[in-house]
Order: structure tokens, then sequence, then C-alpha cells
């Protein structure tokens, strides 16, 4: 018998590689994504990129194949669905499209497809799908098929320009903290030279070798691209990880400052700032309530955002007794872990253990997703939750505060002190979610 | 200015995935275990689909800590492509048994396994021998060769033909039939509270969420109560209760479901009769009707002559106009035309024309030359959100809601909406 463990997928909340690679080319501005796939696919992808982004309706669009295309291709679904999208008005600077995993086995020749198309503006064609793997893998592979299919040639590298990658809109709260940790960079005096995937349009892609180095946010999203950058144009890369507290923060620009070198006047000075605020806040508040305790912390997010938030959880945010890391991904293939953890899941190889816990947390803290409170007791179980990754059913984030850096450490300081006040408030036995 | 969806697909093919019509028909059932025959990202959907599902009890007060069943993934991937899944199902089939120890395997197959051509029957077939459980699997493929209720209504059948068995009668009880958002939603709390009226107790709801072991029990009732509506998908909870009907002499009310003002009525009274408790289900018309009348009297004076859009872009198979109409005209609302959105098939907008002229003598236009209609509309009735930041749209709901209560909530979300002093409109789901 195999080794292969096939666990129950309840405590995984992956979405399939055709939603990672349409997120990718979501966060380009002007870019659309066309879908060879069915409905189906395509709308459960369209649904969890909404959620980051209302307008990705506008422009993202589906073949709907049907059962003959398994024997005679979907080159006439593809066309009649392009025909119909330049029909509409719809022209992308740039436009993606991918294969759901049935339809890349039929083996259509998408570049062929689109030759015959002859459409007015760049396309980028890829296989895609649950066969390879989940979101971060759909997005790292669209992020290769771009830069493989842009023919980009070498440029002269730009004095303190830097590349950020594996940033996306499309994590939770991802706009927010993108846009703070390219605030902390250009205060470092840092250039931003492109953010693939995340703000950055198609023509400053082009540019992608002027940079001094390649800076990795989100490992699991970023660090093929970074890789790959280093082999075509020999782009060192640093995988950085993401910054949370104030702490965790300057200590991650550090790093990136001991790669390239830059002044830290001022996010120093912020930081003093906000530690000072926040320690008077923190007294205040413990004056009435107590300070935060819980019995155990769950943090289950993306690999990145989960080894890197745990550790500031433990060294800056509150105490607790034990301290439980999921990784949606395993993120210690690119050298990351938590220090902080007492104990270190891996989505996919401990589903059951993670299971079993999410089933008989009490006095908890989760930072996790919906999809972890809904495995978790509720009703009986003082449970207190923080979502800090998709999917949110039980919050409404409207304005946009990062949980990332120096902002976010304000801002995950309030999440975890409300949640810890409102648990305290529902004498019932059940916490709020905040 | 034009009318636009904001999320517009032409369903002119394929529209959904047979897969989570599989699960979805032994989610809540102890003693079985699911394995998805796929990559193991189309599990997230079937997982999405319960996330949802959890937090919309959650949100109507009702208990959303149900906990499914174990779903299992074989994980397919490049390498099955190539040389074939059947040895990775078989592996993952021994890995369910011995780890789970599950009383019944239901396998759902993706549009992958379906393009590898994997012989999934056998490999079932040869699980069942070795481990000496019942193994079930369907003939379709993700989106191929079938849609969300055909995995379902294939899925169901084959347990019920194969599961239930006779047994003595238990006087005054029903079956429910179908799923319709399960025993804690809205539809089955409607039927249940209008069986309860009658005296008649309900034994469970199939498929989906009865354990294993009573499956074979549950013939005992007197009857089946089929839940859904008059449309397309229907028909198969239909034949299952014919089946039903003939195998196990349980009763029924064919083609008849709680749905609207009227049909709800005459649903009472055919379950009375087949009861034999006219004079109940006759006491029940009545108090339903009063209750009706009460709500009319309460919202007639904000919503008597206000102007209104009927927007339709759903295909009649999955939509009736007709219990909507009725509330238009309780409500007495002003509706110049029945809008037709895009995306009907010449064939499919004619049926739906069809059934639009049996509520209505009124013009019956297409998208662009409604979206007048709907600008100047106080409120708007729509099955698709339209683009429109100042639209007040009501949400004509997917799945059909039951009985009185249906009718009553739906007026009241159009009563709310024309309260609205608002600038700003936005979607209201009932």
């Amino acid at each position: 018998m195999s080794d292969f463990v096939w666990n129950d997928i309840c405590s995984r909340n992956d979405t399939c590689g055709l939603t990672g690679a349409a997120a990718f080319f979501g966060g380009i501005p002007g870019a659309g994504v066309l879908v060879n796939g069915p409905v189906w696919c395509y709308y459960y992808a369209l649904r969890y990129l909404e959620h980051a982004d209302m307008a990705m309706p506008q422009r993202m669009s589906v073949s709907q194949p049907d059962n003959n295309a398994v024997v005679f291709g979907a080159e006439k679904f593809l066309l009649e669905t392009l025909r119909q999208m330049q029909q509409d008005g719809f022209h992308p600077d740039l436009l993606l499209v991918e294969n759901s995993c049935s339809m890349s086995l039929i083996g259509d020749d998408l570049q062929g497809i689109i030759q015959k198309a002859a459409l007015p503006f760049p396309v980028v064609t890829m296989d895609s799908g649950g066969l390879g793997g989940g979101f971060a893998e759909g997005y790292a592979k669209a992020s290769l098929a771009l830069l493989e299919q842009s023919h980009l040639e070498k440029l002269p590298v730009r004095r303190g320009c830097i590349n950020v990658l594996g940033l996306t809109p499309f994590y939770y709260n991802g706009q927010a903290d993108a846009k703070e940790i390219l605030r902390l960079l250009a205060d470092c005096g840092y250039q931003v030279n492109a953010v693939p995937g995340c703000g950055s349009g198609a023509a400053s892609l082009k540019e992608l070798s002027r940079a001094e180095l390649n800076v990795v946010i989100h490992a699991e999203l970023g660090m093929p691209l970074a890789r790959a950058l280093q082999d075509r144009f020999g782009t060192p890369y640093l995988c950085a990880g993401a910054p949370y507290g104030i702490e965790g923060t300057l200590a991650w620009l550090q790093k990136i400052r001991n790669a390239l070198p830059c002044t830290m006047d001022e996010p120093l000075r912020e930081a003093r700032e906000t530690l000072a605020w926040l320690t008077d806040w923190s007294n205040e508040l413990s004056l009435n309530w107590g300070s935060p305790w819980f019995e155990s912390v769950v943090v289950s997010a993306p690999g990145t955002t989960a080894v890197c938030l745990a550790d500031t959880v433990r060294m800056e945010w509150l105490d607790t007794g034990k301290l439980v890391v999921q990784c949606q991904n395993d993120v210690t293939l690119y050298g990351l872990h938590s220090s902080q953890a007492d104990t270190e899941l891996i989505a996919g190889r401990d589903d059951a253990r993670a299971a079993q816990m999410f089933r008989y947390l009490d006095n908890a803290l989760l930072l996790g997703s919906s999809n972890e409170s809904a495995l978790t007791d509720r009703r009986r179980n003082r449970i207190a939750v923080c979502n800090i990754a998709f999917p949110v059913k039980d919050e409404a984030l409207l304005v946009s505060v990062p949980f990332c850096g120096l902002q976010g450490a304000r801002h995950m300081a309030q999440r975890i002190w409300n949640a810890y006040i409102q648990g305290i408030l529902r004498q019932d036995g059940t916490c709020g979610s905040i | 200015m034009s009318l636009k969806m904001k999320r517009f697909i032409g369903k002119a093919r394929s529209c959904s995935c047979s897969m989570t019509g599989v699960w979805r028909a032994v989610t809540y059932c102890d003693g079985v275990v699911a394995v998805f025959h796929s990559p193991r990202a189309c599990a997230h959907i079937a997982r999405t689909m319960d996330v949802n599902s959890c937090y919309s009890n959650l949100a109507e007060g009702r208990d959303g800590s149900h906990k499914p069943v174990p779903l299992i993934s074989d994980q397919l991937g490049e390498r099955e492509s190539i040389f074939g899944g059947v040895e990775r199902l078989q592996q993952c089939l021994s890995y369910a048994v011995k780890n789970y120890h599950p009383e019944c395997i239901v396998i759902a197959n993706s549009c992958v396994s379906g393009v590898i051509g994997d012989d999934v029957e056998s490999a079932a077939a040869e699980t069942e021998k070795q481990y000496g459980i019942p193994v079930v699997t369907v003939s379709t493929f993700g989106f191929l060769d079938g849609e969300y209720y055909d995995g379902y209504i294939e899925t169901a059948t084959k347990l019920m033909r194969r599961f239930f068995r006779p047994c003595r009668k238990e006087r005054d009880t029903v079956l429910l039939l179908g799923d319709s958002g399960g025993p804690w939603g809205s539809y089955a709390k409607e039927v249940e509270r209008l069986l309860e009226k009658m005296g008649i107790r309900i034994i469970g709801q199939f498929p989906g969420f009865m354990p294993f072991h009573e499956w074979p029990r549950l013939s005992r009732a007197e009857a089946v109560v089929v839940l859904g509506g008059n449309r397309k998908p229907m028909d198969g909870l239909q034949e299952m209760a014919a089946f039903l009907h003939e195998t196990y002499q349980m009763g029924t009310v064919p083609g008849l479901y709680p749905i609207g003002t009227a049909q709800t009525m005459r649903w009472i009274a055919a379950v009375g009769r087949l009861f034999h408790r006219e004079k109940a289900a006759e006491a029940l018309i009545a108090e339903e009707q009063d209750r009706l009348d009460e709500a009319v009297i309460r919202y007639l004076p904000v919503t008597r002559g206000k102007r209104a859009a009927l927007c339709i872009g759903r295909w009649l198979r999955y939509f009736r106009p007709d219990s909507i109409w009725e509330i238009v005209r309780q409500l007495q609302l002003r509706i110049p035309a029945v809008i037709l959105l895009d995306g009907y098939t010449p064939a499919e907008r004619e049926k739906m024309e069809k059934a639009v002229r049996t509520c209505t003598g009124l013009p019956i236009v297409d998208q662009k030359s409604g979206a007048e209609l709907v600008r100047s509309a106080e409120v708007v009735l729509t099955t698709h959100e339209l683009q429109g930041e100042d639209l007040h749209q009501i949400f004509l709901p997917m799945l059909p809601q039951a009985g009185t209560t249906a009718a009553i909530a739906m007026m009241e979300a159009v009563y709310r909406a024309l309260c609205s002093r608002q600038k700003h409109g936005g979607m209201r789901y009932v």
C-alpha cells in the first residue's frame, strides 16, 4: 500500500491553481482572464477573487466547453468567447487564457488558437487547474508563464531599485498590506521598480530586469519567479517574509537592508512613536480588562503569513500557554518557519491532527479563516476569532488598514484586544469575532 | 443608460459540477465516507459550500455546527493524468477503509477522471469485494455527462434502491425527500410547521441527512414529501417518490409543492387527503389565509401602486415566475412590463415567455428596452444582481422557498425596500 496520506479536506482552505493564476493576472491593472473550462470552476474562482476585487466579473470570462470538447477540442468555444469579449468592448492590456485541469488534458494548441483569433492585445496562455496544485502554485506558474512568454530583455540595472515579488491583493486584506509594505520600503529610500501580480501594469513588467534586488514577501507565491529572474538576469533575491508587529517590521527591514543598504531613520522614528502609543493604550485597557490571555493561540493561514504572524503574536501581542501554527503551504521549503510555535502543522500532511485540534479548541484565540472557525464548537467553547485569511464569512472589513507593518501593528493590536474584550462580555460561553 | 448584470454567465452549456451534487447527497450521513476521484482542489469547492451553509444557518439563528462526514480527495496529479488514476483511487479507498472505518463509501468522479477514462465502476466493485462494504459510484464526471442535480439524483436513487428495506409503517409520519437547504433550512422548517399542525411527524430527510444505519428503516414512513419546486431538476425526486410508492407503498402528492400561496393551499389540502385529515387541512388553510391577509393589510398602504420592475434571467427549469407574480399582485405593485434579461437561447426565451404569459398579459421586453423601466422603479425584483448603486433590488432566490412564511418574507422585503429613504440602493436577499 502507498505511504501517501489521504485526509479529510475539512481543515484546508486552499483554492485551486486556476484561481491562483487568475489572481496573479487579476493583480495586474488592465489585465483580463479567460478561463477555458467549465462554468463551475470559473464561477468559484471568480467568487473567491471578487472578495478582494468586486470588479473582477468585468474582466474575467469563461469558454464553457461541452462534452464534445473532450473529443473535438475546445477551439470553437474559445474563439466564440474571444469574439464575444471583443464585441462587448473588452480590450485588456494583457490577457491570460488558462486551461482548467480537464481542458489541459485534451491537448489543444492554445497558442495556435490565440494566433488564429488575431487579437489586438498580448496574450499569455497556460495550463492550469488543480492538477498542478493550489492557489500558490497557480499564482507562481502564471508569473513564470508571463516571464517566459513576454520575451523580456536584460536592461541596465538601476541602483537602489527593487522588485517586490509574491504580493497579491487576493489574500485577505492583501491590498492594504501591499500598500503598507511598499510605503515602508519607500520610507527607507528604496525605489520600487515593479510589483508583479500586485499593482504593476503590463508596461512596467517589461522592466523587471532593472532591479538590483528582488524582495520576496510571500515565499509560496514569489519564490519561483525570484529564482527564474536570477537564472535569466542574474538578479539576486531575498526571501524576506511578511512584516508583522513593531519589532517584526524593524527586523524585516533590517534583513532587506543587509542585502541592499538603505536608511531606516523614518521607520525607526515611526516605530518608537507606535510603540509608545500602543504601550499607553495597552496599559489603559489592562486597567479594566486585565492582560489578554488565552490558553492557546492557533494561527492558520497561507504559509508565509502563518509563520511570520505567529512569531509576532507571541513576541509582541499577547501571552499564551500554547501556540499552534497551521501553514496552508509548506514554506519550510524556502527556509521560513516559526521560531515561537509549540506545534507547527502543515496542511496536507497534518490534516487529521488539525481537524482534531479544531474540534476540541477551548479558551483559545483563533487567527485564521471562517473555514477553521466553522470547525470549532463556538457555541460551547470559548473561542475568540480574528480573521487573517480567506474565506471570511463572519466579518465586514471595509476600511483599508493593513495587518502588516507599523500601521498593521496598531490594527492587529486593536483587533486582538477587541476579540479579547468581546469574549469577556459574552457570558454565554461564546466569544466574539473581530 | 444600459442595463448590465453584475455577473453575466450565459448558461448555454455546462452550468455546474456533478461532484458537489454527489457530495450533497451524503454530506451529513454518518457512516459514509465520500471520496472525490479528482484533483484536491475540487474538494475545496465542496468545502466552500459547507462553510457557506454553516454561516447561512448561523445568520438565521440556527445551529451551524453540524459536522459533515469525511470528504477525501484521492488527489489526482499530473502523473495520473498520463498513466491513469485507478490505482491511485484504489489506494485511496483502502486508506479510507482502514482509517475511517466507513459503513459505506460513495465516489464522485471529476471531469479529469472522465477525460482520462478511468474505469471507476470496476475499482469500486473490487474494493467492495475486498473489504465487504458497499462502494457506490455514479456515471457522471464533473461537468461531463451531467450537472449538480444529475450527480445528486443518481446518488440518491442508487442509495435508495440498494439500501431501503420493507418496514412496518408508522402512522402519521413522512419522510422528506430532497435538500432545499437541509433540515435546518427555511423550506424544511416551513414544511415541518405545516405538517405538525395537521398532526403529521417527520422521521427524517433523505438523502444527505440520515445516518447510514437508518436507511433500511426509512420506508416505515407512511408517505414521502418531496422538497423542491416545479423545476426540471425535481423530476428525479418525483421519480424516486414514485418508486417508493410502488415498492414500499409510501403515499405521495405527485407534482405538488408548497410554493406560492395558491399552490401551498392546494398542497395542504392534498396532504390532508393523503392522511385522511381533511378537517385539519381545512382549518390550516383558513389559518394560513388569515396569516397572509394580515400581512397584506400591513404592507399594502406602503406597497400599493408603487413602481416596480421584474427582471428574469434564469431559465424556466430553474425559475418559475408564478409565485413572485402572486406577490406582485397581492401587494398591488405597478409593473409596466416584464423584463427578460440577456442570456436566454431563443428556445429558452420562448419557454419563459410562455410561462410569463400564464401569469400576466403585460408586455415582455428585453434587457435593453427594460433599462428605463428599471431606472424608474422604486423596487427591482430580479433573478440576477444588476449594476447600479441606486437600485433597490430584491434577489429572487435560486432555491424555491416554501409556504406562507416564504411569501410573507418576500412581502416584508418589498415593504422594507419601499420604506427605505436611503439614496443608494443595494441587494436584499430573502
